[in-house]
């Protein structure tokens, strides 16, 4: 499926909105014999597809469901809600990619393409464009180069503490790993390197805690730190 | 979802804290605020105490319940040239044995110029059931019998490093309590020991031990036995050879080379005591993939060293006595582009006269050639303020600079001036030197300059150097991140230390012997920073005993959260409100 030029994919999505129509599915046959030739299908797997027993009888598939099947059904839309209660549609298998949760969902079937919306309580919309707009370009573009993708994330994550806070959060209850493993990567490098004053500022630390006594005497013998 | 100030929840900040794992960083987490500081000290694994008085066993175990590394330096740095008398301190065994309570999944111990008793050894070998790792560098105070119960119990033991420690050497016995199920070993150091070990032992643990990537023997193993320990382990990457001279018989030779050769990942060589030259050649199949060579025991001449350093062209650190002379040099500055460290060290110390051909100029000829080189100590009899100003036009990037010229207060040979603008040009251009060592004959002015450039100088060792107070004044005043500064012989006093009192709060410690600092200004201090220990060394008899204005013999002073130390000798005083009452 990686290998699968756009250009058909689009053609296919095109023929497949002209064609889903349940009444007149032989409008897609032959389009499904140019796709065997494009995608070099061998002949057994495809059969094992198009001819399922049904009540004793041997019955052909639909074949737009035979495309989405082997499609992966990439086109095939989820519903999330934010906490404002804004819908988003997202490509499945994008969230999918991403998100264990998402993923999990899907899987045992709690989720109903027709239609259930998958409740976010705590992501507002906010963050979940964001999340969404990050597992987007991750699944669309993921045969970029290592560089470029690095300075799409860095740009990605050019928020104050507080959006990078709100996406932790959305990226830890979705569980989406490499969204996590960055941004904890981005508040590393909050902390490393910089002096004290600075990171209470990028924190937004105003009360440190200490007594007066406790702070001058750590700025005594630290001074280099602050 | 708007927060007025929010904060990241604990587990995020112990996940992001798990990858800060430099003690610098985690000094500074620590510094932030309170609940930083209570997080960090709940997660901190590995805990690096670079003067083991600065804090008692009581406060580290309260601070930091959940260590599973612990890093303990004891002596100061002059121990190593016998300034700190017998007897002085650094005992591990109270550390030791708080730790064993403390700590039961304790990992990693790592001491350097402590005392360690046999029985300290038994404690760790009993206590820790998970230990992995021991290194005991330039120790003292064990013997071969503590090395046993370690041998014996610790089932999990990955690392036993003895580097340079004094062990006293009852019997090799000890290698063979390691049990035959005993197969975890990945580095094993006992270069120090004197006595030969059971060859046998360790030519089956050596051959048991898949993992075994670090192995340093003792002079007392003879070279023909070397290819069936170097064939029981192939995927060696460090070595230090034993003794480095047999027979001369050309079956020995191809045995060696042969085992040489099957080493493809050996990467660091030292060792090499009583070399005979004809049997160097042995490592060359493997020469071109050192990155590492110590030769700092190898009495070979120049044309030998010559012929093995050419074939390095990968050679990163090479340390080597002065018997390379300036043309081996030449030869290192050509061959070997990526050396990052040299150490030549004097093959005759204390003799009159120069035995080798080693001039300034072998060091100016590695600046040149070698464009990575950082770090270099570098014994000899001559420099000159012109060389030392190419070396650091040459080579900018040094982060550690040492010179020793051998004879106190030597000037410059050519002009017979003070060495003051070459090192001046040094601590100018070399931006990131973080540990320079002086020698020669200095003035104040060269204190000056490094007051003023040495921004990032972290450690200084002088000598036999500058005019007066001014000197260490400069230093104090100038050298913002200075944390180790030991003196020698240097007309220093006590202006300039009372004047910078609250500056000793910012380092780690002081030493100065042989200086002009009074017993009453030590006095001073004591009373004045009871945040310092300072403690005063006289082996000729309490300080009081003469007027307050004379010099003391030596003075360590440092920074510490445990109040004055209770394990003192005799001929060790620390000046406080109590002590000075005491004394008096």
């Amino acid at each position: 499926m990686d290998k699968w030029p756009s250009s058909n994919r689009y053609s296919l999505k095109a023929a497949l909105m002209i064609n889903y129509n349940p009444v007149i599915p032989s409008l897609c046959l032959p389009f499904l014999d140019l796709l065997i030739e494009i995608m070099s299908i061998k002949e057994k797997w495809l059969s094992a597809w198009c001819i399922k027993p049904v009540g004793g009888a041997l019955v052909r598939q639909e074949p737009e469901y035979i495309l989405l099947a082997l499609m992966g059904s990439p086109l095939k839309k989820i519903m999330l809600c934010s906490s404002e209660k804004e819908i988003f549609n997202v490509e499945e298998q994008v969230m999918v990619q991403h998100s264990v949760i998402i993923n999990n969902m899907i899987e045992d079937g709690s989720y109903n393409h027709e239609e259930s919306k998958i409740p976010l309580d705590c992501v507002d919309s906010k963050t979940l464009k964001k999340v969404i707009d990050y597992c987007t370009h991750h699944t669309h573009h993921q045969n970029d180069n290592q560089e470029d993708l690095e300075a799409w994330d860095a740009q990605f994550l050019n928020v104050d503490s507080n959006g990078l806070y709100d996406l932790l959060m959305a990226a830890n209850y979705l569980e989406i790993r490499n969204l996590l493993d960055l941004i904890y990567g981005t508040i590393k490098n909050m902390i490393k390197g910089k002096k004290i004053d600075e990171i209470r500022r990028i924190f937004n630390i105003k009360d440190h805690g200490f007594t007066s006594e406790e702070e001058e005497q750590n700025r005594k013998e630290y001074p280099h730190f602050y | 979802m708007k927060k007025a100030a929010y904060s990241f929840p604990e587990e995020v900040l112990e996940h992001v804290f798990s990858f800060i794992v430099s003690d610098k960083d985690r000094s500074s987490i620590s510094l932030v605020c309170k609940s930083w500081y209570e997080i960090e000290r709940w997660c901190r694994r590995k805990v690096f105490v670079g003067n083991c008085y600065a804090v008692s066993p009581p406060i580290l175990i309260k601070r930091f319940p959940e260590l599973r590394s612990v890093t303990l330096k004891g002596k100061p740095h002059f121990a190593d040239f016998n300034l700190v008398p017998e007897g002085w301190g650094g005992f591990a065994c109270p550390w030791i044995r708080a730790m064993a309570g403390a700590y039961p999944w304790l990992e990693e111990i790592r001491l350097k110029r402590m005392v360690v008793s046999d029985e300290s050894l038994e404690i760790i070998a009993k206590s820790f059931r998970n230990f992995k790792v021991l290194v005991l560098s330039s120790c003292e105070g064990f013997t071969t019998e503590g090395l046993a119960a370690i041998a014996a119990n610790c089932r999990n033991l990955r690392e036993l490093d003895l580097r340079e420690s004094e062990v006293e050497d009852l019997s090799g016995r000890w290698l063979s309590d390691f049990p035959d199920s005993y197969t975890s070993l990945e580095s094993l150091n006992i270069s120090c020991l004197g006595n030969e070990v059971n060859l046998l032992a360790l030519e089956r643990l050596v051959s048991r031990c898949p993992n075994l990537k670090t192995l340093r023997l003792n002079r007392a193993v003879p070279l023909d036995r070397l290819p069936n320990l170097l064939r029981g382990a192939p995927q060696l990457a460090e070595l230090g050879t034993g003794a480095y001279t047999s027979e001369m018989r050309p079956d020995v030779f191809s045995n060696l080379a042969e085992a040489f050769a099957g080493c493809k990942q050996l990467k660091t060589l030292s060792g090499f005591w009583d070399v005979l030259p004809s049997y160097l050649p042995a490592v060359n199949p493997i020469c071109s993939q050192l990155i590492s060579l110590n030769l700092s025991y190898a009495t070979v001449q120049s044309p030998d060293l010559i012929k093995l350093v050419s074939l390095c062209e990968k050679l990163q650190k090479l340390w080597v006595l002065d018997y390379i002379e300036d043309d081996g040099l030449e030869v290192l500055a050509a061959s070997c582009k990526d050396l990052r460290e040299l150490r030549v060290f004097p093959s005759d110390p204390f003799g009159l006269e120069p035995n080798v051909a080693l001039t300034e100029q072998g060091l100016v000829s590695v600046s040149e050639g070698c464009p990575k080189l950082q770090s270099v100590l570098y014994f000899c009899r001559q420099m000159s303020n012109a060389a030392l100003n190419t070396i650091a036009r040459n080579r900018p990037n040094l982060t550690r600079f040492r010179l020793c010229i051998i004879e106190p207060r030597s000037p410059d040979y050519l002009t017979l001036q003070p060495l003051d603008d070459g090192f001046g040009a040094i601590v100018e251009h070399c931006k990131d030197l973080r540990r320079l060592s002086l020698s020669g004959l200095l003035t104040d002015r060269v204190f000056e300059y490094i007051g003023t450039y040495g921004k990032k100088l972290e450690m200084l060792s002088v000598a036999f150097a500058g005019d007066s107070d001014l000197g260490l004044h400069h230093v104090l005043s100038g050298c913002d991140n200075l944390r180790k500064l030991e003196i020698r012989d240097c007309p220093f006093g006590d202006k300039a230390l009372l004047a910078n009192a609250a500056k000793l709060e910012t380092m780690r410690s002081l030493w100065m012997s042989s200086c002009s600092v009074s017993f009453g200004a030590c006095k001073v201090l004591g009373q004045k920073m009871p945040r310092l220990n300072v403690e005063v060394m006289d082996e000729s008899g309490p300080p009081d005993s003469r007027p307050e204005s004379s010099p003391v013999e030596k003075l360590y002073v440092y920074r510490t959260v445990a109040g004055p130390r209770l394990d003192m000798p005799g001929f060790v005083w620390t000046m406080d409100d109590d002590s000075a009452l005491r004394i008096s």
